[in-house]
């Protein structure tokens, strides 16, 4: 079994994608994710032509499961909501999304998230302000500061990233 | 309410539409993709997360409703909030139509 580590975000996930079907192509086959999806485990198979997807649900109903199986597709379970779908194909290549409404969808449901998250650590960073005047001596202050600050520059890459590839899709759409 | 539905859907994309369409009749989202590349002679298939994805969305909004399971699948069909979307939507492509039709063949 192969092992290889690959960061990848979730507006960028065509990479990944791509990636793992050729992968495939070349005679690896994917068999399972590792630390939330950026550790993937491969094996060796017969060059083989099929598609990867990975999609996002907040929840997995047995009506996704259901259909999803029935189209042909094997689900693969990445971590927080995150599933890797692979379908094997001769000719016309498949496509799990085939417009952009659902995808919007999908992605507006991810943005809802992020921005909770970002909520969430704007009222953490009051807190810390409000201490920093309390107590301003404290040592601990600078170094929860400085993991504040990354954060908060991770959500709002995410966000901007996210709220971009909407648009892009949007005026796909028209 | 409904002016909301048509502000909300109309134009239709494509996928929607005959995802619409389809449960005139009581169908799962498997029988949804296979009778939609049957009426569109293979023009059309539909990905599943795509059904799966506009199923959800119309269940909210309340054009279709569950009408039960057929081999453990669940089946949906179409209430009437869905039938008078279509009807809203085939009036206006028929006027697409005819416009296109009276304007081009009148040159």
């Amino acid at each position: 079994m192969i092992r290889i580590f690959k960061w990848w975000w979730a507006w960028n996930y065509e990479k990944i994608e791509s990636w793992l079907e050729s992968m495939e192509n070349s005679g690896l086959r994917l068999v399972k994710t590792k630390f939330k999806g950026v550790v993937f485990y491969f094996e060796n198979c017969t060059p083989t032509k099929a598609r990867y997807c990975i999609d996002y649900q907040d929840k997995l109903t047995p009506e996704y499961i259901s259909i999803i199986n029935d189209a042909g597709w094997k689900i693969n379970q990445i971590g927080m909501g995150w599933y890797v779908l692979r379908k094997q194909y001769e000719d016309e290549r498949p496509e799990l999304y085939t417009d952009f409404d659902a995808l919007i969808a999908r992605n507006k449901k991810l943005l809802r998230i992020m921005i909770g998250g970002l909520l969430l650590e704007f009222i953490f960073l009051g807190k810390l302000i409000y201490s920093a005047i309390k107590f301003p001596s404290n040592d601990i202050i600078a170094q929860v500061g400085f993991l504040t600050a990354f954060v908060l520059a991770f959500f709002t890459f995410s966000i901007t990233n996210l709220s971009l590839q909407i648009h892009k899709f949007k005026n796909k759409n028209i | 309410m409904k002016e909301q539905l048509k502000k909300s859907y109309l134009p239709m994309s494509e996928s929607a539409y005959y995802i619409l369409l389809s449960l005139k009749k009581p169908r799962h989202g498997y029988g949804i993709i296979l009778y939609v590349k049957e009426i569109t002679k293979n023009r059309i298939t539909l990905g599943a997360g795509t059904i799966y994805g506009t199923l959800t969305k119309f269940e909210k909004d309340n054009l279709i409703v569950s009408a039960g399971e057929e081999d453990r699948r669940k089946l949906y069909k179409l209430t009437d909030d869905g039938v008078w979307l279509l009807e809203e939507e085939l009036r206006r492509i028929d006027e697409l139509c005819k416009n296109g039709h009276s304007i081009l063949e009148g040159l």
